[in-house]
């Protein structure tokens, strides 16, 4: 219990020190749907459960809508009266850090008892530890109650051999962020700001810069908040598993923030496609029409609300329904490529690619004007005087993320025999082991004192320090 | 556990020679101490940088940089003083403005020596307080003191180093002179060490990166920062009067990948005083039409960015082009 007590107190020190108004939505939140979760599960009557959870759904939803939504209709005042809104204040603030996070972890909840996939949590305490859980309060991964809950529940458990594993994925994260995503900020935010004066493969290279950072930056969190949950003793679930070798839109989607897509998945994509099923079968479609046309609008409507959970800003809009149709035309995809020749894999991995990088344009440009320009740069539409760089960090770093990616194969088991065996010996050389878990996967970590693991994480920790640029960029999706 | 411990302690020691030897290939500085001019380049000493663009910069006595393709002193001997873009440590020795100037020099029947002074962090309150320790160590008759707009601006009030100082409204100006630290028995041993040991030196500068950047413009505090066209020009009068008149101003332009050609209103400001004191000036700018007309900028590298930081190779064209002009007009009219 003391545990318990320390646990909470330390996330909730975190969370004031990250952003006060956080501090006071954890506690919000984690009051009135842990009072809700408990009436719901204690409720007898279908009608009561189901008014309760609507309460939960508009208090949440609400919550995480109102930022975006006074954010977005003042861009549109401003653009329709052509001058600036007067209150810049509080209607133009950002969101809380880390409360997009916090509520798609307490709505999921409270929708997982309402269906009786979980029981009500017993504690506040307990509640509140869960939902401001300080390793992965920031940026996820977006733990389920059933997941994480029975592991607070069991108590926090120092061991050495929890620290030494923690510590390892934790080095592993912090050289993803430091080392590759903010040495890929220094080419992609130049390029961004002024595609313009670049020529189109400079242009390109930028994004795929951007792509590989966004992807490290992220993934390097993840790593680092699944490192120091392992020193407690607890596990995160996985969030990424090599995305962009992913074959097509759908698997991208699957190896992708993964927590967050099973979420959309669970509580969006599934209900809104089975109350779809319902309208379309009045619709007098065949039943493959039928089929097609609820998987589209599904698909296109739980990405749109990715889009905005994402934030206040059309382009996030744009980025979420671009894929809902990307998904829905390989829907389409699929369905004919039973009456013809299949995509070879390595073209379906690089259209992914590309269409993935493409859509992270209105993903991190300030608006849709920018993300218009940065288009036409990359044509080499652009307008004036262009200007050769070719950064020559950027195939350092790609050279670096193909290098985990084979040990992350070799981890995982889905390698060729080859690399099977190469990974051992070395592996074995360098005292490391795969810790394999159920949820959180495949870590690579130092289980022994040998004379090559010491020297790989000296050598690791050193570079961090000599060689990462010296401005560190915040995490990328801490501003989600 | 004894095995473990041996184990950790000799796997780190390896490590660390691993990074000494690539230190040594990336960032590795040897000093001494000036007297006057504080901590520079150990004579015979080839200082590589590959932090920003990938330099390698042999140096001769006093720090002066100075390429051992060039061979021996011969001619007139130009000082060029001037900060990090003249210390050039981004690009090579035979890429520097003042071997490209030197060599065009000579090919264009002047025999002249450009003896590279430049380093990081100079002001111009420096380049005229030290004029006369300047002229001991290069026995130059002619001086090149590279500046930007700014360091006629704020940079040259800054109270951490060597700076003007205008005791009342009608006051002319006044050096203040932020003598180099004392040489003390701790700094000697840190020095020693860092001459032996690339990685602690390059694990120094980059504990100084990182805590420059943590706290930007801390250690530097402007008293005054005026740049109407009087003081402009009392400071550029007081430059000239150090070296007697016998100098040349090399103006790095700020690059506008928009309009290449236009002043910054200091740059203009510098260009109308120096005109109007009789102040030879050679002007980087002029060069910049041509320089964006072959898609090229004068500043960034390909492992920093487009546009910022100091002179690439092309930049260092551009203003040994500038120079040179200005030096054999110089030469034509029998001043140099």
């Amino acid at each position: 219990m003391k545990a318990e007590r320390a646990l909470l107190f330390a996330s909730l020190a975190f969370c004031a020190w990250l952003d006060t108004r956080a501090l006071l939505l954890v506690l919000f939140v984690a009051t009135s749907d842990f009072l809700i979760s408990g009436r719901i599960a204690s409720a007898a009557r279908a009608q009561v459960r189901a008014r309760l959870l609507g309460a939960s759904v508009i208090i949440d939803v609400g919550l995480l809508l109102a930022w975006p939504a006074a954010r977005l209709s003042t861009d549109l005042v401003e653009r329709l009266r052509d001058t600036p809104f007067p209150a810049t204040g509080p209607l133009k603030a950002v969101l809380p850090a880390g409360a997009s996070f916090l509520i798609l972890r307490s709505l999921g909840f409270v929708i997982d008892v309402y269906r009786g996939n979980a029981a009500p949590c017993a504690t506040w305490t307990r509640y509140a530890s869960f939902l401001s859980f300080f390793p992965a309060f920031l940026a996820g991964p977006i733990s389920r109650g059933n997941q994480l809950l029975p592991q607070l529940e069991r108590g926090i458990a120092l061991k050495w051999s929890g620290f030494v594993e923690g510590t390892s994925i934790f080095v592993q994260g912090l050289a993803k962020k430091m080392l590759i995503a903010d040495r890929l900020a220094t080419i992609a935010d130049p390029v961004f700001a002024a595609p313009a004066l670049y020529p189109p493969w400079t242009v390109a290279a930028g994004l795929l810069a951007y792509s590989f950072q966004i992807y490290c930056d992220f993934a390097g969190y993840t790593d680092m908040a699944v490192g120091v949950a392992r020193v407690l003793g607890v596990e995160l679930p996985r969030n990424f598993e090599m995305p962009y070798l992913a074959k097509d839109i759908g698997e991208f989607w699957r190896r992708w923030h993964i927590t967050l897509s099973a979420w959309l998945r669970d509580y969006v994509f599934l209900p809104v496609a089975y109350a779809g099923s319902r309208q379309v079968d009045k619709l007098g479609l065949s039943r493959r029409q039928g089929e097609l046309l609820n998987y589209t609008a599904a698909s296109v409507l739980t990405m749109l609300v990715a889009g905005a959970w994402h934030g206040a800003g059309w382009g996030f809009v744009l980025w979420g329904g671009a894929h809902g149709c990307a998904l829905a035309a390989h829907k389409v995809w699929q369905g004919a490529g039973r009456h013809r020749r299949r995509m070879p894999a390595w073209l379906g991995g690089v259209l992914t690619f590309v269409f993935v990088s493409l859509s992270w344009v209105p993903f991190r440009t300030a608006s849709l004007a920018d993300a218009g320009g940065f288009y036409a740069s990359l044509l080499g539409l652009g307008a004036g005087r262009t200007y050769a760089w070719f950064p020559s960090w950027l195939p350092i770093c790609v050279g670096a993320i193909a290098l985990g990616h084979l040990a992350t194969l070799w981890a995982s088991g889905h390698g060729p025999d080859a690399l099977k065996a190469a990974g051992d010996r070395l592996a074995s050389l360098l005292g490391l082991s795969v810790a394999q878990r159920p949820s959180a996967g495949a870590y690579l970590a130092v289980t022994r004192a040998t004379v090559p693991g010491a020297y790989f994480v000296t050598l690791v920790l050193l570079s961090i320090f000599l060689f990462a640029p010296s401005k560190v960029g915040p995490f990328v999706y801490a501003a989600f | 556990m004894a095995r473990r411990v041996s184990a950790l302690v000799l796997g780190s020691l390896l490590a660390l020679l691993t990074l000494e030897a690539v230190s040594r290939w990336y960032f590795n500085y040897q000093s001494v101490r000036d007297p006057v001019l504080g901590s520079v380049v150990a004579a015979g000493h080839t200082f590589r940088s590959r932090i920003e663009g990938s330099g390698i910069a042999y140096h001769e006595d006093h720090g002066i940089r100075r390429s051992p393709a060039l061979g021996p002193r011969r001619g007139l001997r130009i000082a060029c003083l001037g900060d990090s873009f003249t210390e050039a440590n981004q690009v090579s020795d035979d890429e520097v403005y003042t071997t490209v100037t030197e060599r065009a020099l000579v090919s264009s029947g002047m025999p002249a020596c450009l003896l590279n002074m430049g380093r990081s962090g100079l002001s111009v309150a420096d380049y005229v307080a030290n004029a006369e320790a300047f002229r001991e160590r290069t026995a130059a008759a002619w001086a090149v003191v590279q500046i930007h707009d700014r360091d006629l601006g704020p940079e040259a009030w800054q109270t951490s180093k060597t700076h003007f100082r205008r005791p009342c409204a009608t006051c002319p100006l006044e050096v203040v002179r932020i003598p180099p630290p004392p040489d003390g028995r701790a700094r000697r041993v840190l020095r020693w060490l860092r001459n032996q040991s690339a990685l602690l030196g390059f694990a120094m500068e980059r504990g100084q990166e990182l805590a420059g950047a943590r706290a930007p413009g801390a250690a530097s505090a402007v008293a005054e920062t005026p740049a109407a066209y009087h003081i402009v020009k009392a400071q550029l009068r007081m430059l000239a009067d150090a070296y007697n008149g016998r100098l040349t101003i090399l103006l790095i332009g700020r690059f506008d990948p928009a309009d290449p050609g236009r002043d910054t209103a200091g740059e203009a400001t510098i260009r109308r005083a120096a005109c109007e004191l009789g102040i030879s000036l050679a002007y980087s700018r002029d060069e910049y039409g041509a320089l964006a007309d072959r898609g090229t900028a004068p500043f960034g590298f390909p492992n920093s960015s487009l546009n910022s930081g100091h002179l690439n190779a092309s930049g260092h064209a551009a203003a040994a082009r500038a120079l040179t002009r200005a030096l054999l007009a110089l030469h034509a009219e029998g001043r140099l």
